[in-house]
């Protein structure tokens, strides 16, 4: 009770603490747009690390039944290493597009290229002469440690200067009196609140565009990183997200009355 | 919340203090020492030091050579810890009055007590009562920064005097008050002075040095503090905040006191 009376105490100045929210839930919002295409996009670095592959293109010779060209597109579609198999006319001539995972072992590719050879001709190259995806998983990765790093620096400013904007009165409580740790609780419990609440809020945000959005995105991710999306991050995940920022918040916060008081 | 009480009395005792700034010596071998419930003036020009020995005692700074006391306790070997609880217990009119301009009048008074530990029921009855004390009881809910600069020093007057403290320091406390205020005010703290709390008054007024209720006066002159001549200026008869001196004790009598006055530290 005494703690949401102290908290009272410091929401004295509304605007402040409206100035305050908005950039924290901007910055977390955009943040969790980073986050969860990288996560749709099947990234992690122990993804990235690995070799990757090649779509595998299958000319299959003009003489085999459709039928059973047919069945073998989905018989490769079963194999757990493929994302998808589709099977493309190409000038009267049918044509096997092997997708294979993101990560898939090189060894387990030439396996796949070795055995469709058997039905036609393959046309791609496995292994290091298509790395563009990695690459691109490569800047993404960087892209979303940027903007964890700048979303940080944000927050990290805003919180500052909420603090900072109450210095005077910081200052003469402190004169008056006032412990470190009388003069910091409410401002860190007011660093955790509202970037717990940024953090919330962004979560509420990100599933409703993702709801409204969702054919779009998913053809964009698909298209972009050849995977298929899975969906938004866990509650849990968020949960832990919210707990995270909103430590940093009010360890910003606490540095913040250090260094005035 | 407080540390424990250590019973001691509030006695103020500086001991061949010497502080200068930037090789301009400011105080030199000072000493003296103030009893519990003293009312002290301290005079001198502008510039003399007076703030400096007010900044000593409040442990804002530390003397280069010499030691000051506070209830046996040695101030300037007070811990980051324990300073603000030693602070509690010393009243400060500012002299540049340290007000939060964009606040109300009330929230400036109570912070006194709040750092404390009082409720917000507490500390608002110790603001009114305070702020009746210097006539402003009918504007508690005003901005600070829409009052006139004679309104905010009184509201920094009473914010002292919310905090019930067993010392008080006031630095220039009737600067911009007219003569008739300067007196109220001198009078409100030679009333806290007789109730036991110890008052050192810095000014360079003639008017306030002129205080014939003042325990003792004091003057600071080439570094030394030095005995001071009272002069009578002011009569007592002037009005108290348009209130009359039984309606201040009244006031005053209303308030809890702390006890014994002591330094807690």
């Amino acid at each position: 009770m005494s703690l949401l009376v102290a908290m009272g105490r410091f929401i004295r100045r509304p605007g402040v603490e409206l100035l305050t929210f908005f950039p924290l839930a901007l910055t977390t919002l955009a943040l969790s747009l980073v986050v969860t295409t990288w996560h749709n996009a099947g990234i992690s670095p122990e993804e990235i690390l690995r070799p990757q592959v090649a779509p595998i293109a299958v000319e299959v010779d003009r003489e085999i039944d459709p039928g059973i060209v047919a069945a073998l597109r989905l018989r490769v579609q079963e194999l757990p290493a493929v994302a998808r198999a589709e099977l493309v006319e190409q000038a009267g001539a049918p044509r096997l597009a092997v997708h294979l995972r993101p990560g898939t072992e090189p060894e387990v590719a030439h396996r796949l290229s070795a055995r469709l050879a058997e039905w036609g001709e393959v046309r791609s190259e496995v292994g290091e002469g298509w790395d563009s995806p990695k690459q691109l998983r490569r800047v993404a990765l960087a892209v979303a440690i940027f903007s964890l790093l700048s979303g940080l620096g944000v927050m990290w400013s805003v919180l500052r200067h909420r603090v900072f904007a109450r210095r005077r009165e910081l200052v003469v409580m402190h004169l008056l009196g006032a412990t470190r740790r009388f003069l910091a609780r409410p401002h860190m419990v007011l660093g955790f609140v509202h970037t717990a609440a940024a953090v919330g809020l962004a979560y509420w945000l990100t599933n409703i565009a993702y709801t409204m959005y969702r054919p779009e995105v998913d053809g964009l991710l698909e298209s972009v990183f050849a995977v298929e999306p899975v969906g938004l991050i866990a509650p849990e995940h968020w949960l832990i997200a919210g707990g995270v920022l909103g430590c940093f918040g009010a360890w910003t916060s606490r540095g913040a009355v250090k260094q005035i008081v | 919340m407080s540390k424990p009480a250590a019973d001691v009395p509030a006695t103020i005792v500086f001991s061949k203090v010497s502080k200068s700034f930037g090789g301009r010596p400011v105080l030199r071998d000072v000493s003296f020492s103030v009893d519990p419930g003293e009312f002290v003036l301290l005079g001198g020009a502008s510039g003399s030091g007076k703030t400096t020995l007010l900044r000593l005692l409040l442990a804002l700074e530390r003397p280069d050579s010499g030691k000051v006391a506070v209830a046996g306790r040695l101030v300037h070997r007070l811990t980051d810890s324990s300073l603000p609880y030693y602070r509690r217990n010393i009243g400060v009119v500012f002299q540049d009055l340290m007000l939060i301009p964009d606040a109300s009048v009330t929230h400036n008074v109570r912070l006194s007590v709040e750092v404390q530990g009082a409720s917000r029921r507490q500390a608002n009855a110790r603001a009114c009562m305070a702020l009746e004390l210097v006539g402003l009881g009918d504007l508690g809910n005003t901005r600070v920064d829409k009052l006139p600069q004679e309104a905010c020093q009184r509201v920094a007057i009473a914010r002292a005097i919310a905090q019930q403290p067993a010392i008080l320091l006031a630095d220039e406390p009737t600067e911009s008050l007219g003569a008739g205020y300067t007196h109220a005010v001198l009078d409100l703290f030679a009333r806290l002075a007789e109730r036991g709390t110890t008052v050192i008054l810095a000014s360079r007024s003639p008017l306030v040095m002129g205080y014939a209720r003042a325990g003792r006066m004091m003057r600071i002159q080439d570094c030394q503090v030095v005995p001071a001549q009272s002069r009578t200026l002011i009569h007592e008869q002037i009005p108290y905040f348009g209130q009359t001196v039984s309606e201040v004790n009244r006031v005053l009598d209303q308030m809890p006191t702390v006890g014994p006055k002591e330094v807690r530290a």
